[in-house]
């Protein structure tokens, strides 16, 4: 088993190269798109979900966040390896921050780009949030490998939105 | 009686009503719809060839063409019954498309490969490959001033090209990533969105010179320009939101709210409204230019990308 993820880490070495001077835009762009319903009001919510550089302290997928300059972070996952994400806007009055993937990183989230959004609205409960965004498989390509595939990229995403509403909703609910 | 023959007529000359016509592709739903903005409804809807990504509509030859760039290939559907009638294969990713109005010829931008593909309209033959910049995007053409444009999204450049001959006649720096443009023929200039600064790159093309380097919004995608040339119009799409800008003075006129992720623009035919295709709403917003805002919204086939006019 070992032996065959050493492979694929390989394979996708290469790809990396590849990928990035692709970039993306040929292939379908894929979305993500999950909620969820916490029992803290708005203001509250949008503290943590705003502070970019804290990441780490509500989702259970990282392991720690560093900026590099006031509006980009490099996310360090539990799994292992490095991605870098840039801020482009925090709204205080929408209660939204839209960020994108500045530096893709293939063998941790088998992704080319993205661009995801958190908006916090008021909900019957407290609070209600989304995570959503558009992205791209790994390969852009015609040919992408299973690992590196439309199917590869919304499982990854969908994992890594889910998993942080759940840890964001854990870290408020406590 | 003698009513019935003439309606008969004018139903196999479709031309004759095709001015509201507009078409959209669904990516992620392999669809490709009719929109009639007299009725303001979807009038037809097939499902058609896996990824279509651009529309392309040539009333000269009754043809629709899509191009599907996972596939390597351009759809050629009939533009009355809405049926599959050839398939060029040609290889790469072919993604935007723009018709020549004075010549059987289709330019095809071609993101993995990058190259201009040149197709005959009337033989359906892929006839020359041209080489541009680093995965080109959209595309534009002047077609009395016999040049074409294209956006090469990871230069961050724009080439122009002739039509006629396989001659490059300029690169132009743009903003990060450029991805759609739009050239206004009443005053020559070119409009190029840029996704990742996030600017709209104006280009003088008699002397191919950057004239102007605007901010319309957050990561600005579809343009377009309002017939008479005093008007143009980008939707942003990590804003929601459509930008008029006055062409003369390049400043904005008036920001109107669309729904999620506006893909791609285009002008009613008496420029009173605007038709947004919203790509993570899977809907077409009408919005009332005079009142500035939407006023209705249709829902669509999933991954709506392009939204183009019969005429």
């Amino acid at each position: 088993m070992n032996k065959m993820i050493n492979k694929l880490s390989l394979a996708s070495l290469g790809l990396v190269l590849l990928s990035s001077s692709v970039f993306a835009h040929g292939p379908t762009p894929q979305r993500v798109d999950e909620h969820i319903t916490i029992d803290a009001e708005v203001a509250t919510v949008w503290q943590k979900v705003n502070a970019f550089d804290q990441l780490d302290k509500w989702h259970p997928a990282v392991e720690s966040i560093t900026m590099q300059d006031e509006t980009t972070r490099i996310v360090t996952l539990k799994s292992g390896g490095e991605i870098t994400e840039s801020l482009d806007e925090s709204d205080a009055d929408r209660h939204y921050i839209g960020y994108r993937l500045l530096k893709e990183n293939i063998e941790a989230m088998p992704v080319s780009f993205y661009t995801i959004g958190i908006e916090v609205e008021p909900s019957d409960t407290g609070s209600k949030v989304s995570w959503s965004g558009r992205f791209y498989r790994a390969d852009t390509g015609n040919f992408p490998p299973e690992n590196l595939n439309d199917e590869a990229a919304v499982k990854a995403m969908t994992e890594y939105a889910k998993t942080g509403l759940e840890g964001l909703k854990a870290s408020l609910e406590k | 009686m003698f009513i019935k023959p003439i309606i008969f007529c004018l139903g196999i000359f479709p031309a004759v009503a095709l001015a509201d016509d507009f078409y959209i592709s669904s990516q992620s739903g392999n669809h490709l719809s009719l929109f009639d903005s007299k009725t303001v409804q979807i009038t037809k809807a097939v499902e058609v060839s896996s990824g279509p990504v651009m529309v392309a509509v040539d009333k000269s030859n009754d043809a629709i063409y899509l191009s599907h760039p996972e596939q390597g290939k351009l759809s050629v559907i009939d533009l009355n019954s809405f049926e599959l009638i050839h398939e060029i294969k040609t290889g790469g990713q072919p993604f935007a498309m723009v018709l020549d109005s004075q010549k059987s010829q289709l330019f095809v931008t071609d993101w993995s490969r990058n190259a201009l593909l040149v197709i005959n309209t009337t033989s359906r033959q892929l006839v020359d490959l041209l080489a541009v910049g680093e995965s080109p995007a959209g595309i534009a053409i002047d077609p009395d001033g016999r040049k074409v444009f294209v956006a090469n999204r990871e230069s961050n450049s724009v080439m122009v090209l002739d039509a006629d001959t396989p001659d490059l006649h300029a690169t132009i720096e743009t903003g990060e990533r450029p991805y759609a443009v739009a050239f206004n023929p009443i005053n020559g200039h070119l409009y190029v969105t840029c996704v990742k600064d996030n600017s709209l790159t104006v280009i003088d093309t008699k002397t191919y010179e950057k004239i102007a380097d605007l901010q319309p919004g957050k990561a600005p995608y579809g343009v377009t320009v309002s017939d008479d040339g005093k008007q143009f119009y980008v939707v942003n799409q990590n804003d929601n939101t459509l930008v008029e800008f006055d062409a003369g003075s390049l400043q904005i006129t008036q920001t109107i709210k669309t729904e999620k992720m506006p893909e791609s623009v285009e002008l009613s035919k008496d420029q009173q409204h605007a038709y947004i295709i919203n790509w993570f709403s899977n809907s077409l917003s009408i919005i009332d230019l005079q009142q500035g805002k939407q006023t209705s919204s249709i829902p669509l086939k999933e991954g709506p990308r392009k939204i183009s006019p019969a005429q």
